[in-house]
């Protein structure tokens, strides 16, 4: 029997139909990347585990898991990306009625792009969702600018470079930059290292990485990946959270009548997941 | 695998109480929001069991055979061990479950790999300490 005739156009369009509600805890950026990041393993784990059950053939099994765990360590990278993002968009929407200044200026959304966001309600979403956050400098440059103290200085580096404080954080910020790198692979070349790659790779990492093979990650790099993005979020929640506090402390300080301190204080906390003080107000939970 | 049928009410501490007694396993949550949204899953037992006690709600377990006890008869009695699912590849236990008022079904189920791994880090780790 021959293929049938299938309108292929129609049938891409209609995948946009497709869609589920975000989960409740993406309002909370933290909670949200666990909750993917957590699924993006249960997934592997499943899959893995009735394999096994199922008696496939051994090497076809190991093939197409191979796969899946570069998809999947892909996936943990971009759901650290998304939550960046979420977090940026956090940090707008608290303080874009407060200030006037220039801390807005490193997004590059444009005209058209904000007049499609403004439908969700949302500056931050306006100027963050349409960027890529894929390397330490990008990230950095941008909160930088947009966690400076009103009419002060730009804030640290999220990701420090070589020759900054402090050196656990350092360290973390050479290793992601091996992640974003990794992401690039698999998503642009189907994890084919090339020798672009590679010497990027090699400057990171200070030593030799072979070009022109195929990225093939075990079931534990993909654990300790997931480990490592877990407790950089974690340790990158809670510095951005305590530093837009402050910021908003400034603020409140420098005009009371601006926010309630410990309505906004509640509300950030629910959000970052941990309790924040503005002005002397303790975030409730 | 099973199906499950038995639908039996506990409490989370319960539940965290029974982890407690597990020291060096490690374990698995697929599919409830509120856990995977809190812990770095995999993760060894006094995480999960710690999480467990700080939502203090009751939990459904849906297990394979019905339990001696359940909630109105002595809790203490309830062994949760006789309850699990092992019939996987590896022997893990595992529980079908979902938090009381939801209708979400989530998968409980111990990491027997990585408890292995773990153990064997943390032994190369204190063997390179005693070197130095």
């Amino acid at each position: 029997m021959p293929r049938p005739q299938t309108n292929l156009h129609q049938k891409v369009r209609e995948i946009l139909g497709r869609s589920l509600p975000l989960p409740p805890e993406a309002s909370s950026p933290i909670r949200h990347f666990e909750r993917t990041a957590n699924a993006t393993m249960s997934m592997l784990k499943y899959v893995d585990d009735h394999l096994d059950a199922a008696g496939f053939y051994g090497t076809v099994k190991e093939r197409h898991i191979a796969n899946l765990r570069r998809m999947a360590l892909a996936s943990l990278v971009e759901s650290f990306e998304r939550f960046l993002k979420e977090l940026a968009i956090l940090c707008i929407d608290s303080l874009a009625d407060f200030v006037n200044d220039d801390r807005f200026d490193e997004f590059s959304a444009k005209g058209g792009q904000i007049a499609f966001h403004l439908s969700a309600g949302s500056v931050g979403k306006a100027l963050c969702e349409s960027d890529t956050w894929l390397t330490n400098r990008t990230t950095n440059e941008r909160f930088r600018k947009l966690l400076k103290r009103p009419f002060g200085d730009n804030w640290e580096n999220l990701f420090p470079e070589e020759n900054q404080p402090s050196p656990g954080e350092r360290d973390r910020a050479r290793t992601l930059s091996i992640l974003w790198q990794v992401r690039h692979t698999i998503s642009h070349n189907v994890g084919v290292v090339t020798g672009s790659d590679a010497a990027k790779l090699k400057m990171i990492v200070k030593s030799n990485v072979d070009s022109s093979g195929i990225l093939t990650p075990t079931h534990y790099d993909i654990i300790y990946v997931k480990r490592f993005l877990s407790e950089t979020a974690q340790s990158v929640n809670r510095r951005i959270g305590t530093r837009l506090a402050e910021v908003l402390t400034a603020l409140h300080q420098d005009n009371p009548a601006l926010f309630d301190s410990l309505d906004r204080a509640s509300a950030l906390s629910r959000e970052l997941g941990f309790s924040v003080t503005i002005n002397g107000s303790i975030g409730v939970l | 695998m099973t199906e499950k049928k038995h639908p039996i009410s506990i409490p989370s501490r319960k539940l965290a109480e029974w982890l407690d007694g597990q020291p060096g396993s490690w374990w698995n949550v697929d599919g409830d929001p509120l856990l995977t949204s809190e812990v770095d899953f995999p993760c060894p037992n006094e995480e999960l069991a710690e999480a467990l006690r700080r939502h203090n709600n009751d939990i459904t377990i849906f297990a394979s055979k019905s339990a001696k006890s359940n909630v109105g008869a002595d809790m203490d009695s309830l062994d949760l061990d006789d309850l699990t699912d092992t019939e996987n590849p590896r022997q893990e236990k595992t529980f079908l479950a979902a938090w009381k008022g939801s209708d979400i079904n989530w998968l409980l189920s111990e990491d027997k790999e990585m408890a292995e791994t773990a153990r064997h880090t943390a032994t190369e780790s204190i063997d390179a300490q005693a070197a130095n």
